[in-house]
């Protein structure tokens, strides 16, 4: 699965460690989900969704396989 | 116990238990003259005692308190934590399964056989633990 997660926090001029803080998880997980080797659970993207206010769709798209 | 020590309330009991059972089984050791038993019985209550001071030294610093809740809760550290548990289930059954033919052609039957009755237990667990969780969810 895709996302756009690292586009809109530089959008909103945010490091690594500010996203993580605002969505309370580790910059690990960010970096990781960020890098696409993890894929959020549903709570994680409702909450990055929230936080960013746009819908889940337009944070994380499905690979076409 | 202030706020902050809440957090750590649940780990605190479980290793003051710890340290209960390691004194207990230290004196047991001692009592019986049995080193085996004494040295396990000092190695857990010494571990239960370190784990304890950490949690207090932590619980007086609310940004690592803060750090340590977000830590626990983390969804990919969760989500390793499971596949951790199952890769580790599976290791150990072929671990298992490779010691039990091992022992045997070695002709140690009776470390095979209690090798092979620890896979065998594993086994029922997880079918056990699967049964009823696919009844919960």
């Amino acid at each position: 699965m895709k996302n756009h997660i690292a586009e809109l926090r530089k959008n909103e001029g945010l490091t690594q460690q500010q996203l993580a803080d605002a969505v309370a998880v580790t910059r690990q997980t960010i970096i990781s989900l960020e890098n696409g080797r993890y894929t959020a659970s549903l709570p994680l993207a409702f909450k990055l969704s929230a936080f960013f206010c746009r819908p889940i769709e337009e944070l994380f798209e499905m690979d076409d396989e | 116990m202030n706020s902050n020590m809440k957090v750590f309330k649940d780990k605190i009991l479980y290793f003051a238990i710890l340290v209960i059972a390691g004194i207990s089984l230290s004196i047991a050791g001692f009592t019986c003259a049995n080193d085996y038993v004494k040295g396990i019985g000092i190695g857990l209550a010494v571990v239960g005692v370190l784990k304890i001071a950490q949690y207090l030294l932590i619980s007086r610093d609310p940004e690592k308190v803060k750090r340590y809740k977000i830590a626990n809760n983390d969804d990919r550290l969760k989500s390793l934590t499971q596949k951790a548990g199952q890769l580790t289930l599976f290791i150990t059954v072929i671990a298992g399964l490779i010691a039990v033919a091992g022992f045997g052609l070695a002709g140690m039957r009776t470390v095979s056989l209690i090798i092979s009755l620890v896979v065998c237990a594993q086994t029922l667990v997880y079918t056990g633990v699967y049964y009823v969780l696919q009844h919960k969810y």
